[in-house]
Order: structure tokens, then sequence, then C-alpha cells
């Protein structure tokens, strides 16, 4: 059985292989740097990017909030009323219109078979 | 302990585009040597410096100088690796360790460099396992440092180190006396 002192210069050892391990291979896989002007395109295309990315992103926010901000908006007003009767009368509008496209696009399937 | 060789740009927090990327060119070599370390995988250690890299430039604000930007790309980077590691797990789309591992030797050895019964050992343990020891044993950090970076506990991170050189140095005990 070792002893607990023996264990631990053991491990000692094992640790100071390992790191001599590591740094062979860092020396082996040496980087080689590209040069700076390269880096710094990338830095402004990335943060080109991640604006693009962001403006969109809030785009898509504000698409879904302003509608529901508008509905709180009519409800706190009381107007929540008047908002139904419009949308009512636009789904009025709209069903003929849905139903002859329908009927149209049918047509023209039969047409093609 | 080993640390990062960080130099006067340890703590600083970029203010230009110049600066950032004078800093990342700086930081390169180190990030990239030390993904090599834990995936054991060069094309991966290259492919995740790359991602850690443009997610650098892209969150730099979060980067408030408390840490080196070595360690906060360290950070990065184990993320990144982590997470693909989830993601091959559930796709179950990944080379065999062994073909990893292989690649890697023939790469060392035709470089002219150094393929020991330690990489080896090294090589087949779990990936969680390697980063936390490489983590502790070449960086130096700190258990509470090493689960900050993981998004694990220490306990958790003091557990995987014990087990992996556990396992490393029983069969380092029997390569000795095999002589």
């Amino acid at each position: 059985m070792t002893k607990p002192t023996d264990d631990g210069k053991h491990e000692e050892q094992l640790i100071q292989a390992l790191q001599e391990t590591w740094s062979n291979l860092d020396r082996t896989f040496e980087t080689e740097l590209t040069p700076l002007p390269d880096w710094e395109a990338v830095v402004r295309e990335q943060r080109r990017s991640a604006k693009r990315k962001m403006w969109k992103e809030l785009a898509i926010l504000w698409s879904v909030a302003i509608p529901v901000l508008g509905m709180l908006f009519f409800l706190a007003t009381g107007m929540l009323p008047l908002l139904i009767a419009v949308e009512a009368a636009a789904t009025a509008a709209a069903v003929p219109l849905l139903i002859g496209e329908i009927k149209r696009m049918g047509r023209t399937a039969k047409g093609r078979s | 302990m080993r640390e990062p060789d960080d130099n006067r740009s340890a703590y600083a927090i970029p203010s230009s585009d110049v600066e950032l990327a004078v800093l990342l060119r700086e930081h390169y070599g180190i990030l990239f040597h030390y993904l090599l370390k834990v995936t054991m995988d060069r094309p991966l250690a290259e492919d995740l410096a790359q991602e850690t890299m443009l997610k650098a430039i892209e969150h730099i604000r979060r980067y408030d100088g408390s840490s080196k930007f070595s360690s906060w790309l360290i950070t990065i980077g184990t993320r990144l690796h982590l997470d693909l590691l989830r993601r091959r797990q559930r796709e179950r789309k990944h080379l065999t360790e062994q073909a990893r591992t292989n690649a890697l030797r023939f790469e060392t050895l035709a470089r002219g460099g150094e393929w020991t019964d330690l990489s080896e050992s090294l090589a087949s343990l779990p990936d969680d396992v390697r980063t936390a020891i490489v983590l502790k044993h070449y960086y130096g950090y700190t258990y509470e440092e090493i689960g900050e970076m993981m998004a694990t506990s220490p306990g958790t991170v003091k557990s995987r180190i014990h087990n992996g050189i556990y396992k490393i140095r029983e069969e380092w005990k029997h390569d000795e006396a095999n002589g």
C-alpha cells in the first residue's frame, strides 16, 4: 500500500507530465497570425451584421407590439365597440372576395388538368 | 500556475474597432491552443476559435474588464464547445472519438511532434472532464472560476477533475509498470 505522501508525489509528477504534454501540443501546432487589416475588416463587418440583425429583430417586435398596443388603447378609451364594428365590416367585405378567389383558383387548376 | 500570456492588454476594454482587432489578434493563439487541448481536434479547434472571435465582437459590450480578456474568450469558447457537444448528442452526428484521436495523432506526428501514452489517455477522456482538467492543471483556474466557465457547480468540476485524474493516473501507472 502506497503512503499518502507517495500518492501526492506521484500525482504531482503526473500533473507535470500532463503540463509538458500540453506544452508540446502548443509547440507542434504553432499559429500564424493573419495581418491586422484583415482582423479590422472582420470586426467592422461583424459589427455591421450585428446591427442589421438588431434592427430586424426590433422591426419584428414593433410589428407585433403596435397592434397589441392599439387594441389596448381602444379598450382603454372605450372605443373598442367601434374597432369591432370596423373589423366586422372589413371581414364582411373580404369574404366574398375570398370566395371568388378560391373559385378562380379552382377553375385554373381544372383547366391545367 | 500557468496563466495565459496576457501582458499589458490583460484587462483592456477596447474602445474602437482597431483596438478590438488588435486585442483579438493578440489573443487568437491563446484561444486556439486552449481549444486544441480541450477538443483534441485541430479543425474543430480552429472553427470554435473563429466562432468565439465573432461572438466576442458581437458581445464586446458585455466585457467589463473585471476578468482577463483571455479568460473571457476562454469562457465563450468553452460554452460554444459544450453547446456543440449537446447538439451532437441530440443529433447523434459525430465522428467516433477514435477517429478524431487518430486524426490528431497522425497530424502531430506528421508535424514532428510527440504523441505519448498520456496524449492517448487525455484524448480518451470525456470532453467535459478533459476541459475541467485543462482549465485547472494547465491554466490554473479555481474550481469556482471553472464552474462559472462551464456553467456548472464547483462541486461537479471537482468531481470531474478527480475522476479524470484518477483514470489517467491508473493508466499511467499501468504503462510505467509495463515499461
